[in-house]
């Protein structure tokens, strides 16, 4: 009888729970280095409670792996908890898959696929495989937090007390994740353990999940071999040796091709800046992004000369070869490696390949550091891309010297648009002409957007006026892209607007606003739970001249105002001379990142704008 | 000898085609169709696209050669991207790759021929591919290839793309199988010793449009093949599935126990199919993928869930045992095809259902959300092929009905209440709906409920009926939530109080502009989309009522209300036409808005675009529409 109420308990907390979990999650890495070489080899198991059957995706597994590792052993039960049933997980039932990735044209991640057997509704399913690892280099991170709320997680290193492990935490939860270190007389073992952690949900605009995302990152720093302490990523110096390593023996093909084209270029160039900026140029434009990721060409770039003859490469090969080009033209360059704002991780922290996931070039001349990236085909001349900023960039100054700097985060003002109205008041509607200038990132975001839907060119121009207030309506007298050019793009465009005067019995109502940045922006509290990430701080100046006509008076002018804080500005300002009204309008975004502590602030930022948006101007006869 | 030589020849003729898909080849020095004036400003053009399928089956012979061959022009450097990565690969699974080759066409007439040891290869599934190299805008990328493959029963060959295409050209030869095609009209046909090929010029760029036919007017080819008879053609796919109800999770005598214990027998027909409509809906819910279907021991067991034909077949069942005349109805949704006046087309989803005689109603079993009467709305006012197994002439047309738009009626009622200096807003709404939507709301309101899904509820809540404004959901209450309130047409209401976080108010000087038009929620617009180039199809007909109460605060006085009073009406047939009406009353310090905005067909040609752009623009102008008011 006590044998039927205890299983009675059991069923009812199983099926009184709403949702499937992780029961355990847990991950050995045993590294050992006893034949005077290093082998790794994880252990993974994991096992979840399925509420509803239904969600395959709970019990579905893609095991990803590539040249630098191999997937065995892989391991599977399935336990129906209506008749307590078990099924085994067959190895005819996992197929092996090519990883398809958009922006990788030969990728070779693979994975394994397999979806566990017969699972009903209230079942539990266990799983388990092993990993060998190839490139003592790299080592995956372990996280902690899954798509499932998980009860209990644990990471283990297994390794020979000669072999030094560098470790570091990332992201949140980092109080909840217990860790210890023991010696079973044998080997040295790292243990962090986390109970409770909620399941993760990915948000829009969301920094990438690793910021959030409680994970480690481990690597080994040095080891024994042959009696020798081995450094291995010891330091950002042996990452830097590793990298330089990599690199040393390309661009041994003939380059005479290469130089000819280059000297072509840099041609009637009197400075160097010049030179540089024509040789940038030529890569965004002739250059042509396709990546192939195979194997060690996923980290090292392909001869300059050869790129140069295909004209596509990915990012690395695009550095390479400017790298190169602006050698030919004796300009300072170095091959420079990086991880974009996706990586949240810094050299001295964790120094490992785990920091990058980018290659640029950096460019030396009149005492200044220039970081160029030629895969975003319109950015500026001197910007670094947008996904770069604030990063910590590593340029390999020679084969053992190297050097850290940071990639500047660009000023508003940097990243302009400039939109210019000359209006006048013809019966309830608003008539004229209005212009916009469009730099800095805003001109490549804008750039790289047409190209990209080049089919719908025309609605994409008008939007950089109206998209904000699509009642709008816009005749295209000039669009100039400027691309390649110091100039901003650049439309103007016959406008006018319906309904957008009032008559209220005799007093007429003009509300002079007419574009609103930030509007739509506050955030919803309740649900928003991660911090919000912007590509790039920005400003927008518009200017509205009002003709008003003769018959009419200003009555009322709302007040001139100003705002400036943390967040951004805010200024508007009227001005009333002669039969003509000018407003100004300055909005400025500053911050990259809003975090959740900042929302109710910025929230209130946006409704202080919304509030001067919604000022109107009164004339009477 | 006379006849041996007649076989051979037959041998010599059935071998001939797929010899020639094998051997196929281009043109040495390609010479290609000029571009016509107004395509010469595209980012590119797509000179030639050139599909050809031939099918062996025999007793020797189980294989599809495909062969592809496309030239395009790139025009713009950007578009160089989207056209310099070509995969040799087709929907079917690949055996061999016979022919890759690929080429770019230099302005100047020269030709760079790719290197074969330029073709990569994917580990596992083998497939090739290369990118071209070197290519500048102007240049000409030509490729074709030949696959060897399994034979696939059927395909879909869009043709159309984002950019012109001036020739394309589907071809199909065959031995031991028949093609059938069936193609958008811009193809012509012609045959050729045996080679069959549809063929279309100048075919312009694909445009997306809201409330079109997207899917339907893509510019494609659909293929079947088949051996011998043709099962697919309706006079022998109809009876071959719905002669005789079968049942795969239960038995039949199951299916009779069920049907006795609902005790139908005595009512009227109408009835019958409503009750057993009613309880099936109520009950039984499809297996879903991921889930294992059980055999089933008693089918009055409450909720259970059920093998999807089974369910459907188990209302045929029901009818013929309950002595029900009906027909089994296919229908496509108008959004994706029309059905074939001949064939089931194997590729386009079809719609199954039930059209019960008497009544002149529908089942569809497959709609969980939908009650009997009227057929899903995909389906309205377009053709269907029937089949009743007692009639004489067994299969036969039906054309949809087209439910009107008083059946489908969204209704609120918005009661504002304002602070005394009018910063604090709060929102109570009562929005009701009936029809198609009031059926969609009710059957996923109610399964949100059920699966205690609360953030998905709110979610819903806040996108659907309280959108474009910025609030806090403070509570929330659903009547008439059972399916039973489908068949009365029963408003699904959801009760909602809201306080607004935003400022609905605007300043001139000592007026204020109170945008109380907002509160209905956001209206889509069409300000920017002043030209179309399809006919406007709708979900369906449709009504929305709105009322606004807001009672004004004391201290102020209403200016003007004019800004809110908007009549826009397209011209024509009352019963077919749109229109949009607001109308304003004040009494005392209250002011009461109503809105009637109807869309009275479910179609609206493009020549009549115009009138109903300005039907839409004018509820999307409503919610920007201010109540002035002065202080006292």
């Amino acid at each position: 009888m006590k044998k039927y109420v205890l299983l009675l308990l059991i069923f009812s907390q199983v099926f009184s729970q709403d949702k499937s979990k992780i029961i355990y999650k847990n991950e050995t890495v045993f590294i050992s280095d006893k034949n005077n070489k290093l082998e790794i080899e994880t252990l993974f198991s994991e096992k979840r409670s399925i509420v509803k059957s239904k969600n395959v995706n709970e019990y579905s597994f893609q095991i990803p792996y590539d040249t630098f590792n191999e997937i065995s052993n892989i391991k599977g039960t399935t336990t129906t908890l209506k008749n307590n049933k078990n099924f085994t997980l067959y190895s005819s039932s996992i197929s092996i898959h090519q990883a398809e990735n958009e922006n990788i044209f030969k990728d070779d991640v693979k994975f394994k696929y397999f979806v566990m057997p017969s699972v009903e509704d209230n079942s539990t399913i266990e799983y388990s495989f092993k990993n060998k690892i190839l490139e003592p280099r790299f080592l995956s991170p372990f996280k902690f937090q899954n798509i499932l709320k998980t009860d209990v997680t644990q990471f283990q290193i297994k390794c020979n007390p000669s072999i030094e492990i560098g470790y570091k935490l990332f992201g949140n939860f980092q109080d909840k994740i217990i860790f210890t270190k023991t010696n079973d007389g044998q080997n040295d073992i790292y243990t962090w353990e986390a109970k409770e952690i909620p399941e993760f949900e990915q948000e829009e605009d969301m920094p990438n999940a690793l910021y959030v995302v409680p994970h480690i990152i481990y690597y080994i720093k040095k080891y024994d071999s042959y009696g020798k302490k081995e450094e291995l990523l010891n330091s950002k110096e042996s990452l830097y040796k590793w990298y330089s390593k990599l690199v040393k023996d390309i661009n041994k093909t003939d380059q005479n091709v290469l130089k000819t084209k280059t000297l072509e270029i840099i041609k009637n160039k009197k400075t160097e800046f010049d030179k540089a900026k024509a040789i940038f140029e030529w890569v965004q434009q002739n250059l042509h992004y396709v990546a192939f990721e195979n194997g060690m060409g996923g980290f090292i770039p392909r001869e300059a000369a050869d790129v140069h003859s295909k004209l596509y490469g990915d990012c690395k090969d695009m550095a390479n070869l400017l790298n190169e080009m602006m050698h030919i033209a004796n300009i300072k360059s170095s091959l420079t490696w990086i991880g974009t704002r996706d990586k949240p991780y810094k050299y001295d922290e964790v120094p490992t390949p785990q920091v990058d996931n980018h290659m640029i070039t950096n460019v030396f001349i009149d005492g200044k550091s220039y970081f160029l990236d030629a895969t975003d085909k319109f950015c500026p001349f001197t910007y670094p891309t947008a996904m770069i900023q604030g990063k910590e960039a590593l340029i390999g100054k020679s084969e053992t010297q190297f050097v850290i700097e940071q990639i500047p985060v660009l000023s508003p003002e940097k990243n302009k648009r400039d939109i210019n109205f000359n209006l006048k008041i013809v019966e309830n509607t608003l008539q004229g002409d209005v212009s916009i200038l469009i730099s800095g990132f805003n001109k490549s975001d804008f750039l790289n957007t047409l190209s990209t839907y080049s089919n719908k060119e025309e609605e994409i121009w008008k939007s950089t006026v109206n998209y904000s207030n699509p009642k709008i309506m816009l005749e295209k007298v000039e669009t100039i892209k400027n691309d390649y050019k110091e100039l901003p793009t650049k439309a103007s465009y016959k406008f006018k607007l319906d309904d957008a005067i009032k008559n209220i019995n005799g007093k007429i109502i003009l509300k002079p606003i007419l574009v609103f940045p930030l509007k739509e922006s506050s955030i919803d509290l309740e649900k928003r739970k991660y911090a919000i990430e912007k590509n790039y701080a920005y400003q927008i100046d518009v200017n509205y001249n009002y003709e008003i006509p003769a018959s009419l008076k200003v009555e009322f002018l709302p007040q001139n105002f100003k705002l400036d804080n943390d967040f951004g500005t805010v200024e508007i300002n009227y001005l009333v001379k002669d039969k003509n009204i000018n407003v100004t309008q300055k909005i400025i975004s500053k911050k990259l990142l809003l975090n959740t502590t900042d929302f109710e602030k910025w929230n209130d930022f946006i409704k202080t704008i919304n509030k001067q948006y919604n000022q109107s101007i009164l004339l009477t006869l | 000898m006379k006849k041996l030589l007649i076989i051979l020849a037959f041998l010599f003729s059935l071998s001939s085609t797929s010899q020639e898909i094998k051997s196929y080849s281009w043109d040495e020095k390609p010479v290609f169709k000029q571009i016509p004036e107004e395509y010469k400003n595209q980012p590119a053009v797509v000179l030639f696209d050139k599909r050809w399928i031939h099918t062996r089956v025999g007793q020797y012979a189980f294989a599809t050669f495909v062969m592809n061959h496309f030239a395009i022009k790139i025009i713009k450097a950007e578009e160089i991207n989207k056209y310099n990565k070509i995969k040799a690969e087709d929907n079917g699974y690949i055996r061999t790759l016979r022919d890759f080759h690929a080429r770019i066409i230099k302005p100047n007439g020269e030709i760079k021929v790719l290197p074969e040891d330029k073709i990569i290869e994917t580990e596992i599934d083998k497939v090739k591919s290369i990118v071209f190299e070197g290519v500048e805008a102007g240049d000409i990328l030509e490729y074709y290839f030949i696959l060897k493959e399994n034979p696939n029963a059927y395909g879909v060959e869009v043709f159309q793309k984002d950019v012109p295409v001036l020739e394309a050209e589907f071809s199909t030869t065959h031995d031991g199988v028949s093609f059938q095609r069936f193609c958008s009209p811009e193809f012509s046909e012609s045959t050729i010793k045996r080679k069959t090929t549809s063929s279309a010029t100048n075919l312009p760029p694909y445009v997306e449009e809201n409330n079109s036919k997207n899917v339907k007017n893509l510019i494609k080819v659909i293929y079947s093949l088949y051996s011998g008879y043709n099962t697919y053609s309706w006079y022998s796919f109809l009876p071959q599935y719905f002669a005789k109800p079968s049942f795969i999770y239960f038995k039949k005598s199951q299916a009779k126990e069920f049907l006795t214990k609902l005790n139908l027998k005595s009512l009227p027909t109408d009835e019958k199919v409503l009750k057993l409509d009613e309880y099936i809906k109520e009950n039984f819910d499809f297996v879903w993928r991921g889930e294992k279907a059980q055999k089933l021991k008693n089918l009055n067991n409450g909720k259970l869930k059920l093998n999807a034909s089974d369910i459907f077949d188990l209302y045929g069942y029901c009818f013929k045992e309950l002595d029900i005349s009906f027909k089994v109805v296919i229908g496509m949704s108008r959004f994706m095809g029309d059905v074939d006046a001949s064939t089931y087309v194997v590729p386009l989803s079809h719609e199954f259902m039930y059209y019960i005689t008497e009544t002149q109603k529908f089942v569809s079993p497959y709609e969980k959300y939908l009650s009997y009467g009227y057929p899903m709305y995909e389906v309205q006012g377009s053709n269907a092929k029937t089949y009743q197994k007692a009639s004489s002439s067994s299969v036969s047309d039906m054309v949809f009905p087209i439910a009107p738009a008083s059946f489908t009626v969204t209704e609120t009622v918005n009661n504002v209440t304002l602070s005394d200096d009018l910063s604090k807003i709060s929102l109570q709404k009562t929005y009701s709906n009936t029809g198609y939507e009031g059926q969609m709301n009710r059957n996923y309101i109610k399964y949100l409920k059920e699966n205690e899904e609360e953030k998905e509820l709110t979610d819903y809540l806040k996108n659907r009926m309280l959108s474009g404004l910025d609030l806090k959901l403070d509570q929330y209450d659903f009547l008439n939530l059972e399916f039973k309130n489908n068949y009365s047409n029963t408003p699904f209401v959801s009760n909602l109080k809201t306080t607004i976080n935003e400022t609905l108010q605007e300043n001139a000087g000592n007026l204020i502009l109170l945008n109380i038009g907002k509160v209905i929620g956001s209206q889509s617009d069409l300000y920017q989309e002043t030209t179309r180039k399809f006919d406007v199809d709708l979900k369906y007909a449709k009504i929305y009522k709105h009322k606004i109460l807001v009672t004004i605060p004391a201290g102020y006085k209403i200016e003007s209300y004019s800004d809110l009073v908007i009549d826009k009406k397209m011209a024509g047939d009352e019963d077919k036409n749109c229109s949009f009406k607001s109308t304003v009353t004040v009494n005392g310090n209250q002011v009461v808005i109503e809105v009637l905005e109807a869309y009275n067909a479910i179609n609206y040609p493009k020549a009549n675009y115009e009138e109903y752009r300005k039907v839409i623009n004018a509820s999307s102008d409503f919610t920007k529409a201010s109540l002035v008011l002065k202080p006292l």
